[in-house]
């Protein structure tokens, strides 16, 4: 009887285990995301994004008349979007941010400095070339952004 | 007319030139209109960090109290998260200290 409660237990244990698993799997991910941009349908608008499951926590794009900002609208469902890096450090997310916030909306340049460009710059600075995001590479034909090492 | 062009300019004037505190004083934080980045106790308080704070429905005043709290902190660790509210900041070689995004842990 002894034997059968720890038994019970332990499979009690492995499960509350599992589940707790299960409900942590949602992990802080960084994704590069496109879209197409309001009112200039052909054009597509480079954004990334930090989200944990379905919620999006923060968020960075880069505006020519505006500086960095938050993505307007950032729902994780909108546009499309490539996970750049699951599990990803507060650290790391700083160092894409800074790397938006320093832009000014001077210096936005559509064929050199633009969205898809700072996206990249931003990526690769807080992961390294590993990280570099094809959507963000391979938007708007690569015009305006360089290409894939 | 000139009466009517300095009452309009008046109420024009009223309109748009509302302090950042007296904004965010209000509790509706969703709906209040956001400044550009400013400058309050020497902390600046960026645009992405703005919209975080209203689209997370803090007030500024919740969030300027705990920036001024825990400031030490932040120079030190430029990362903060008090409960579920977390700061990211940055310093410029001035030693000026940039509030850059406010987000909620689900």
């Amino acid at each position: 009887m002894k034997k059968y409660l720890f038994l019970i237990n332990f499979l009690t244990l492995i499960s509350a285990t599992m589940a707790s698993d299960i409900a942590s799997s949602d992990h802080v991910c960084l994704l590069s995301c496109t879209r197409p941009l309001v009112g200039k349908a052909y054009f597509e608008h480079c954004y990334v994004m930090l989200t944990k499951g379905d919620q999006v926590l923060d968020s960075r794009g880069y505006f020519g008349d505006e500086g960095s900002i938050r993505e307007p609208a950032p729902g994780i469902f909108q546009g499309k979007c490539e996970e750049v890096k699951r599990r990803v450090t507060m650290e790391e997310w700083q160092k894409v941010t800074e790397t938006f916030d320093r832009q000014k909306a001077s210096d936005y340049r559509a064929t050199s400095n633009n969205c898809c460009s700072v996206a990249i710059e931003a990526i690769l600075k807080a992961l390294g070339e590993k990280g570099i995001p094809d959507n963000a590479t391979s938007a708007n034909s690569g015009i305006g952004t360089r290409s894939k090492c | 007319m000139r009466k009517f062009k300095i009452i309009t300019d008046f109420m024009f004037a009223f309109i748009t030139n509302v302090s950042a505190s007296s904004l965010f004083d209000k509790s509706d934080v969703a709906n209040v209109k956001l400044p550009s980045s400013f400058v309050e106790h020497g902390v600046r308080y960026t645009t992405p960090a703005l919209q975080g704070m209203q689209s997370n429905g803090i007030s500024f005043e919740e969030l300027r109290d705990l920036v001024e709290k825990h400031l030490t902190e932040a120079r030190d660790k430029k990362s903060l998260r008090c409960g579920n509210i977390q700061m990211l900041f940055s310093e410029d070689s001035m030693g000026s200290i940039k509030l850059n995004s406010v987000f909620r842990w689900y």
